[in-house]
């Protein structure tokens, strides 16, 4: 049913029936959420219409015993969460500060092994293998990932 | 919570505070959990969806709109992470051949018509009524009626329009209904 809430011309008068065109304006009247022109129109059909106070009394009925249930803020196991959360949320900073200052050695290390006076060439066949070690361990980090990625049973507990 | 003591909680969660996001979580976790207890139907899973949503609730600040309730907004990330973990665990289910884990319990047609019976029972009714109730009537009844939040906020925990909210509340509730009356209460 697409129309506006307490819409006049899509509500037939009370007493005539068509209590379909009531049912959203009832499920609002019986939340405490119906105002104005659409409550008035309500409550008059609500008047004549036994069918509707019927149901509304049935619905209230059902709505009090789910609320008397105490689901809405049942005891957590294990207390509250905000311990694990904390560790979730302050990790990513303990990373950044881990990452900037490996960055920062690295270059540090760099400057230091070009500017120290040992030979050209031993220079080079030092460069070569960190150079070589670091893209073999991005490659192979890059295909851990895409794997992981790809994978159709990553969600499927073992 | 107060409104502008949420906000200014929740500026300084933008710009990294990690200590203020403490309030705004115990604050909210008991509903958390109770949504997610009711989706899930199972405490421990409940427990860890909360957790998670408390975590990519605070990775994903920027995207919340401000003029929007916090708490409404939380749920629909709650509301998210249940459904899929509910398509992985079917998923699962479907592979392993299984069919419920926890099957509804059928009551005997008829067993519950004396009043005082049905008062001392209702509660284990209703959780088994729910319990066979289609996801979206479940869900529904559950944030209507359980969480008690308001139709403007279920429209956008469920990203529908407010009509179709009340709507679908009142089929929720006639569905509800009709499991009962099959469970053997009777209504006047």
């Amino acid at each position: 049913m697409n129309r506006t809430p307490g819409d006049p011309a899509a509500v037939p008068s009370a007493g005539t029936g068509g209590c379909e065109a009531y049912r959203e304006d009832l499920m609002r009247y019986i939340d405490g959420e119906l105002t104005g022109d659409a409550l008035r129109r309500l409550e008059e059909h609500l008047a004549e219409c036994t069918e509707c106070t019927r149901e509304a009394a049935v619905f209230r009925s059902l709505k009090g015993e789910l609320q008397n249930m105490g689901l809405q803020e049942p005891e957590i196991p294990g207390g509250s969460v905000w311990d694990d959360v904390n560790k979730s949320v302050a990790r990513p900073t303990g990373w950044m500060f881990l990452i900037i200052g490996v960055v920062l050695y690295a270059v540090y290390a760099v400057y230091v092994f070009i500017t120290s006076s040992i030979d050209l060439l031993e220079k080079l066949a030092v460069g070569f293998i960190v150079i070589g070690f670091v893209v073999l361990l991005v490659t192979v980090a890059y295909d851990r990932i895409v794997d992981y990625r790809t994978d159709p049973y990553k969600g499927v507990e073992k | 919570m107060a409104v502008q003591v949420e906000r200014e909680l929740l500026l300084r969660c933008r710009a990294g505070d990690t200590e203020a996001y403490e309030p705004i979580v115990r604050a909210y976790e008991g509903r958390l959990f109770g949504l997610a207890l009711s989706l899930v139907r199972n405490a421990e899973d409940a427990r860890d969806l909360v957790q998670d949503s408390f975590v990519r609730a605070f990775r994903s600040l920027d995207l919340y709109d401000p003029e929007r309730p916090f708490v409404a907004w939380l749920m629909s990330v709650c509301r998210n992470l249940c459904i899929d973990f509910l398509r992985r665990r079917r998923y699962q289910r479907s592979l392993d051949g299984d069919e419920e884990e926890n099957p509804p319990q059928i009551t005997d047609p008829g067993a519950v018509t004396d009043q005082a019976t049905l008062a001392a029972e209702s509660r284990d009714l209703i959780r088994t009524a729910l319990d066979r109730l289609d996801d979206d009537h479940r869900e529904v009844i559950i944030l209507k009626d359980i969480q008690e939040l308001e139709y403007g906020e279920i429209a956008q925990i469920l990203n529908i329009p407010q009509g179709t909210v009340a709507s679908r509340v009142y089929y929720a509730r006639r569905s509800l209904r009709a499991e009962l009356e099959r469970m053997g209460v009777e209504y006047p």
